[in-house]
């Protein structure tokens, strides 16, 4: 993969710091956000690949950035893998219209960097 | 002219008497001691059928047209059964102790009207010497119709009694559901939450693990790292079940091959248990084509904790062995038996295995029953295990094929 810029919105901050190095291992180009606000603030500018968002944080909620995001012109084809630790967060969402895919937590990495791939394939299709 | 007046107050002093004895609202009779009738008053009443004039002489029992005394060709006093009579024996015992006797009540059968009728009588006896011979004054009343109604309301307070001890038992059942379902749904609650915050912990434990393992491939440290990651897998799976179990939600049904998801358990089941040489016998042709209303994801979660209990209690036996049974019920429903050879019950653990958190292994969350118990009742089924012991044990779970509406 050519280093595919990722935006990474989640408020645990451990669980970003090992995720960027995981993404990093696997030749991603990380841009880490805590919360919503900021991340939507700055999408414009980053102008990742692939946003990687946490469904549950503290002021706007995962939910609220998605539906932001869709809804905006310059970041609506931009494919969304949510991560959640909802019980069976795969299934109740697997078929929310602006999410590509929803991943539980805890997920095995490998599987998350599968999901990506597949995620960048499907849009770079649709472009052509 | 003294005794003309002396009789005159004497004949009106009778005349007085004779107007109160016929007009007191009682059978009254001076029975003889042979008890014949020797004097009756005329008041009408509901015990004679015989006009008064005609009943002097005659005993007692035919006065009254008893029906002892008219079955026995002899008349009253001369049957079996009228040596069990009260109204007889108290006569007879006034004349012998001349005590008087009142208020006693006892029930008779009557000729009335041509039709045999049970009467209930009040009677009084007083003993007194007429003229030097003894008799008796007897007093009758009819006291049937109270005496029906106090039956009736007896009966309707026994039956009231009764239901307000069978209601207030049904009671106090709900209460302990009720209370237990609050427990469970607390304790749930908790549960829940706990579990729902491990999970970022884990997840970060996880991608730690994956990213020391990409940072140094040094083989010494993949042993370690295999094992947290082994351990999270499992810790995972006790969240899944204590929230499975929290959050256990109406089934989604849709049609599904019974034989093809009892298949599908079993080997999700082996593949959890790969290495264990339990042997599996299917008896499940008898259902080969049988489609069934059900949701599959909690049908199979049912079926593969079954299975799954049996992998763990014959594990570490001589020759393990799991059947499988299933069959079809005249009344629409089908049943699936689970049976190992495995370690079976405790009797005194019997009781307990359906609650939750409830387990005798090590690494047990004690979940899988109680899971499976709350989901066989959302599709209208039923469950029961019976088990000997050291060996072995039966579940069987009865599931209508078709729920139609449900709980
Ligand atoms: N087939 C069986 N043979 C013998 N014992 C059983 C069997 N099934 C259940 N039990 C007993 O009932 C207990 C409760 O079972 P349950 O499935 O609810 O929990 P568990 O198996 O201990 O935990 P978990 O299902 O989370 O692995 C078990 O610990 C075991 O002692
Ligand atoms: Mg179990």
């Amino acid at each position: 993969m050519d280093k595919v810029k990722i935006m990474l919105i989640d408020d645990n901050r451990v669980f970003c710091d090992e995720l960027k190095e995981t993404l990093s291992l696997n030749g991603c180009e990380v841009f880490t956000f805590f919360n919503g606000k900021e991340a939507l603030r700055s999408v414009e500018k980053v102008k990742p690949e692939i946003i990687l968002l946490d469904l549950k944080m503290d002021g706007l909620s995962g939910f609220q950035v998605a539906d932001k995001l869709k809804k905006n012109e310059k970041t609506k084809t931009i494919p969304i893998i949510a991560i959640s630790g909802f019980y069976r967060a795969h299934e109740t969402f697997f078929n929310i219209h602006n999410i590509y895919c929803c991943l539980t937590k805890p997920f095995n990495p490998a599987v998350l960097i599968d999901t990506i791939k597949g995620a960048i394939k499907q849009s770079s299709e649709s472009v052509d | 002219m003294i005794t003309k007046k002396k009789n005159k107050g004497i004949h009106k002093q009778a005349k007085l008497l004779n107007t109160i004895l016929e007009n007191i609202p009682l059978l009254i009779m001076l029975i003889n001691e042979d008890l014949t009738v020797q004097q009756i008053n005329k008041f009408p009443s509901s015990l004679l059928q015989k006009k008064p004039v005609k009943v002097i002489g005659i005993p007692t029992g035919e006065v009254l047209n008893c029906l002892n005394a008219l079955s026995d060709p002899n008349g009253c006093g001369f049957s079996k059964l009228c040596r069990k009579c009260k109204l007889r024996k108290t006569i007879l015992e006034t004349f012998k102790t001349k005590k008087d006797h009142n208020n006693k009540e006892s029930e008779f059968t009557l000729l009335n009207a041509g039709k045999k009728n049970s009467f209930y009588i009040l009677f009084s006896t007083t003993f007194i010497n007429f003229l030097t011979r003894p008799m008796v004054l007897l007093s009758l009343q009819d006291i049937t119709k109270r005496k029906k109604a106090e039956t009736i309301l007896k009966q309707s307070k026994k039956e009231i009694e009764d239901l307000v001890s069978f209601k207030s038992k049904e009671l106090l059942e709900t209460q302990k559901v009720l209370d237990k379902s609050k427990r469970l749904s607390e304790l749930g609650t908790l549960a829940s939450t706990v579990a729902h915050e491990l999970r970022n912990p884990l997840c970060v434990i996880q991608t730690a693990s994956y990213n020391i393992r990409r940072k140094c491939r040094t083989n010494d440290l993949t042993k370690h790292l295999d094992n947290i990651d082994i351990k999270v897998t499992e810790s995972n799976e006790i969240i899944e079940n204590i929230l499975s179990y929290a959050k256990i939600k109406s089934p989604r049904l849709q049609v599904i091959n019974l034989n093809s998801l009892i298949e599908e358990s079993l080997i999700f089941a082996e593949n959890r248990f790969s290495g264990n040489a339990i042997s599996i016998t299917k008896k499940i042709e008898s259902t080969k084509d049988l489609s069934i209303s059900a949701d599959k994801l909690q049908l199979g979660e049912i079926f593969s904790n079954l299975i799954e209990n049996a992998f763990q209690a014959t594990s570490g036996k001589k020759q393990p062995k799991l059947t499988i049974t299933t069959a079809r019920t005249n009344d629409s429903r089908f049943i699936a038996t689970f049976k190992d050879n495995g370690c079976g019950i405790d009797c005194k653990n019997i009781e307990q295995i359906f609650e939750p958190f409830f387990s005798l292994k090590s690494k047990g969350t004690g979940l899988g029953l109680t899971i499976c118990r709350e989901l066989i009742n959302l599709h209208n089924g039923d469950i029961s295990i019976s088990s000997i012991k050291n060996k072995g044990t039966i579940v069987t779970v009865s599931l209508p094929i078709s729920p139609g509406r449900l709980s």
